[in-house]
């Protein structure tokens, strides 16, 4: 379409860029910020969720035992794993390793679907007996803080995508390359582990014994 | 402040041992397990919520010590940690400090009366008021009486939330979509 | 060097739709902004007429009550989210951080475009949903977009909302674009205290931007997912709680209003030494107070909810913080007025703004603590005095600011002068026309006037009628300023790089400044204040 080497100067496609080692203290520090900003996100519904369970104990022990366990601790361990081969995938790109920062983004990747897979059979059980997001006030967070939370999950995956597509060319691994770009989605990917470690005991484990 | 913009550090990041990691996913693991089996306890409800925050915290604290590098990370994201930490925990505790404050059985009493009492008597609200309900209503209209004594637990009118926002006031005027909704002594 | 020269045209090269649409250079996305919100100003301004026009007579004369509700909507709406909000830090903000800092560029350049496109698409929703499809009824929930009402209101709840929402990431780009920008950018030699005061209040600015925004965006998401999903977060007949909304949603909007107070506080810091020849008096205590109000901020939402049924303990905790909140801003009052005291005072406009504003803020902050008294405020709450005071602060106070700074800083943005006796013309005119708008409203409020009704009783038509003219030369005065300062850009004397000998960095590049700012980058040796030390 339009030619962006002849785009004019100080423009998107053609400004005066940080050398390497700038941009990813810049883009770090950016990212801290942001991962901030989603902490605060999540936060505003994990207050409204502390505010019903104390207000409705009992609705929330009931839905929360309604809520398989094995599921969630299989989709915790699943996240868990994810975040661990995205460290190892950022460890192989500050080594210039190629191959397999390669294969730890897509172990990364695959942990993501897994993690989908689960959601999903979830999800479709609930809705198929009849618990849907207005059922009750347990309900519609749990669909809520789990809704919001795939979305991140989705947005992390295409993210770990473009990685993965950039990590194949080199992007990240060649002769005088910059990581940054593997450890800034990485740092994205941990937060999205991170909320999930908090929501699976909220979630799943009000019901005391299962 | 001012040194640290400059000078180019030789790496870009720092590289620590695959071990590191490799202990951390079987710590998170094992801290998995620990969440799933401390949910079997019996502490009250404030109790085990406080145990399940507790560990997971710790499971985070490792993730972001270890797997995203906050070890060796400067004070300046540090600090853009622990700013959301305080203030999530400043909005809980100020609405466990309203909620747990407030004073629900007058709210229930309230509540009762609404049903049997019509506006115009002084204690009543405007008609189209919500509904009574259980635990976790919320505050109901009252007629503002200046120089009223003030009602215990509310401080002095309580305001309809937002209701009666298609209902007409006395003197004719739709109420608006803020919880507004009081007449004061002016309007009669 | 200025000469009469006007046949100068700014920003010629690279010209075109792409050169700009596209652009990363921070000073043309600050223009761009200030374009963007300036059209907003003007319909919300427009609306604001409006209001006032309907409130010269009791009864109703133009509109119904749900079209005067309406008015009020698209009126608070429009200025809180299209205006006021992205406000100063993206308009000068944008132009001036790299320039004050001596650095080439924002952090994020292209981020910083980012910003300007989400700020776009915000807007388009948000105003195309303010008024809906043909046929559709109009948003009558008030800004603040209170549950029950917005849950089972028939109106676009849904679009504006997450226009809002939209709107909330372009603040908090630009927040994030400017931390990064002042802890990683600043020239060598610039350290935190030889920094302009203008840049501590930018980073304080931002610190609320990144992390109060989120919570109203959460906020507002679960307003729309109650309405299409009905869940009951809000809805006290399911189970929720209308003033878990209210909690919220202010614990946000309180400290938006910081946002939008800091950096004109930061402006008139830097126009007071620049026109006293003074330096600034206190510079450590006004740049540490604006870190304390950010602070401070978070922990005093609750003063909005006094009447709401919140439990007594609340209550007196948020006031208790309410009026700690105010002790950092009278700081800066104090050293404003230090600044002035037995100093060489040019009363150019810029000037007579940035004094105006001290003035009228002054009135804003006091006029503030009878609603911190929870006494007080019981008698004052949903009244006129409400809507006097945080006029005061929104308009006395920002946008004050922000015409005195634009006229400050015009020369250096366009090369060119605008005309000094209308710019006195368009101040005085402003400073009478606003305060004739609003001490009736503070009388009328104590009275017992109540807000947003579009009828009243006899008795306070008088104050209506006073303050509905008042309006009238308030807007009047907007249309004189900015005519001018348009008349400039066209065919205003060409200025000086420097017309006023001001010591800080942005002064030193020619007017306009090129491309990447500074031809080398500068080495800072001494603060930015230091007039009638030195040959200033």
């Amino acid at each position: 379409m339009f030619d962006h080497s002849k785009a004019p100067d100080g423009t998107f496609f053609n400004f005066h860029k940080e050398p390497p080692v700038r941009a990813y203290e810049f883009f770090k520090l950016g990212m801290w910020i942001f991962l901030a900003t989603e902490v605060l996100f999540f936060g505003g519904l994990f207050a409204a969720y502390f505010i019903f369970k104390y207000t409705w104990p009992e609705v929330f022990a009931k839905g929360s035992a309604e809520l398989d366990v094995v599921y969630g601790g299989i989709n915790t361990i699943v996240l868990l794993g994810s975040s661990y081969t995205m460290a190892l995938a950022v460890d192989a790109a500050q080594r210039k390793q190629k191959k397999p920062l390669f294969w730890f983004l897509v172990a990364t990747f695959g942990g993501a679907c897994l993690f989908l897979v689960i959601k999903y059979i979830e999800w479709k059980g609930k809705i198929e007996h009849g618990f849907l997001p207005g059922t009750d006030l347990f309900f519609g967070v749990y669909f809520m803080t789990t809704g919001l939370h795939l979305i991140h999950v989705l947005i992390g995956m295409y993210f770990i995508g473009l990685l993965i597509v950039r990590a194949k060319k080199g992007r990240y691994t060649d002769e005088g390359s910059s990581h940054a770009g593997v450890e800034v989605g990485g740092l994205y990917w941990h937060l999205v582990d991170i909320i999930w470690i908090f929501l699976f005991p909220l979630l799943y484990l009000l019901g005391g014994n299962h | 402040m001012a040194h640290h913009d400059h000078h180019e550090e030789g790496h870009m990041g720092h590289i620590q041992s695959k071990k590191v990691y490799h202990g951390v996913i079987l710590a998170l693991v094992v801290l998995t397990a620990v969440t799933v089996a401390a949910a079997q306890l019996d502490l009250g409800a404030l109790g085990n919520d406080l145990l399940a925050v507790a560990i997971a915290t710790v499971k985070a604290s490792l993730v972001i010590t270890f797997f995203m590098h906050g070890k060796y990370e400067d004070k300046v994201t540090w600090a853009f940690i622990w700013y959301p930490i305080i203030l999530l925990a400043t909005l809980l505790a100020a609405l466990f400090i309203d909620y747990g404050n407030r004073d629900w059985d007058l709210f229930k009493y309230r509540a009762a009366s609404v049903t049997e009492q019509h506006h115009g008597d002084g204690h009543g609200t405007t008609p189209g008021q919500v509904e009574p309900t259980a635990q976790g209503t919320e505050t109901h209209g009252e007629e503002a009486d200046h120089g009223a004594p003030a009602h215990k637990g509310d401080g002095a009118h309580g305001e309809e939330a937002g209701q009666g926002d298609e209902t007409k006031q006395d003197d004719g005027q739709p109420a608006d979509g803020d919880d507004h909704g009081q007449n004061d002594g002016g309007h009669e | 060097m200025s000469h009469e020269n006007t046949e100068y045209r700014p920003y010629l090269e690279p010209k075109g739709f792409y050169a700009w649409f596209w652009t990363v250079d921070h000073k043309r996305i600050g223009l761009m902004y200030l374009y963007a919100i300036l059209f907003f100003f003007l319909l919300a301004g427009l609306c604001a007429l409006g209001v006032r026009a309907e409130l010269f007579y009791p009864k109703t004369q133009f509109v119904d009550h749900h079209g005067y509700n309406v008015l009020f909507t698209l009126h608070g709406t429009m200025m809180v989210f299209l205006f006021i909000v992205p406000g100063i830090p993206a308009t000068l903000g944008n132009f001036l951080l790299p320039l004050m800092i001596g650095a080439k560029d924002v952090a994020f350049p292209r981020l910083n475009i980012l910003s300007f496109w989400v700020y776009l698409l915000g807007a388009a929703v948000v105003v195309f949903s303010l008024i809906g499809p043909p046929g559709s009824a109009w948003l009558d929930t008030g800004w603040t977009f209170y549950t029950p009402y917005s849950i089972d209101s028939s109106t676009g709840v849904i679009p504006v909302t997450l226009g809002a929402f939209i709107l909330g990431f372009a603040s908090i780009l630009t927040g994030m674009n400017f931390i990064v920008t002042i802890h990683k950018m600043r020239a060598p030699g610039m350290t935190w205290h030889r920094m302009p005061l203008f840049v501590w209040s930018l980073y304080s600015s931002s610190l609320i931007q990144v992390l109060a925004t989120p919570v109203v965006a959460i906020t507002l998401g679960l307003l729309i997912m109650e309405r299409m999903l009905g869940i009951g977060f809000f809805d006290a007949g399911l189970g929720g709680d209308p003033i878990l909304f209210e909690n919220m949603f202010w614990f946000y909007s309180h400290p938006v209003v910081y946002i939008m107070i800091l950096p004109a506080m930061g402006v008139v810091a830097e126009i007071l030494p620049v026109f006293a020849k003074k330096p600034i008096f206190g510079y450590r205590a006004i740049a540490y107070s604006s870190l304390a109000i950010a602070l401070v901020s978070f922990f005093v939402w609750g003063h909005h909810l006094f009447v709401s049924g919140m439990s007594e303990w609340s209550r007196w905790i948020f006031s208790l913080l309410t009026f700690a909140v105010a002790i950092p801003t009278a700081i800066k009052v104090f050293n404003w007025i230090g600044t002035l005291y037995k100093g060489s005072v040019l009363l150019d406009s810029p000037m007579l703004y940035a004094c105006g504003f001290i003035f009228l803020f002054t009135i804003a902050g006091l006029t503030g603590l009878p609603l911190a008294t929870l006494a007080t405020d019981v008698h004052l709450h949903d009244t006129y005095f409400v809507v006097a005071h945080f006029h005061y602060t929104m308009q006395g106070g920002t946008v004050v600011a922000l015409v005195g700074g634009l006229h400050f800083w015009w020369p250096k943005m366009y090369g060119r002068m605008y005309n000094e006796t209308i710019a006195k013309v368009g101040f005085w005119t402003l400073f009478v026309g606003f305060n004739a708008t609003f001490i009736p409203q503070f009388v009328m409020g104590y009275q017992g006037m109540p807000r947003r009704y579009a009828d009243y009783l006899g008795e306070f038509h008088d104050m209506h009628f006073l303050s509905s003219v008042g309006s009238m030369v308030n807007g009047l005065a907007y249309f004189l300023i900015f005519g001018n300062l348009i008349w400039a850009v066209y065919k205003g004397k060409r200025a000086a790089a420097n017309p006023y000998n001001s010591l800080s960095l942005e002064w030193q590049t020619p007017s306009p400044p090129p491309l990447t700012n500074f031809d080398e980058v500068p080495t800072v040796t001494d603060w930015t204040y230091g007039y009638g030390s030195k040959q200033a």
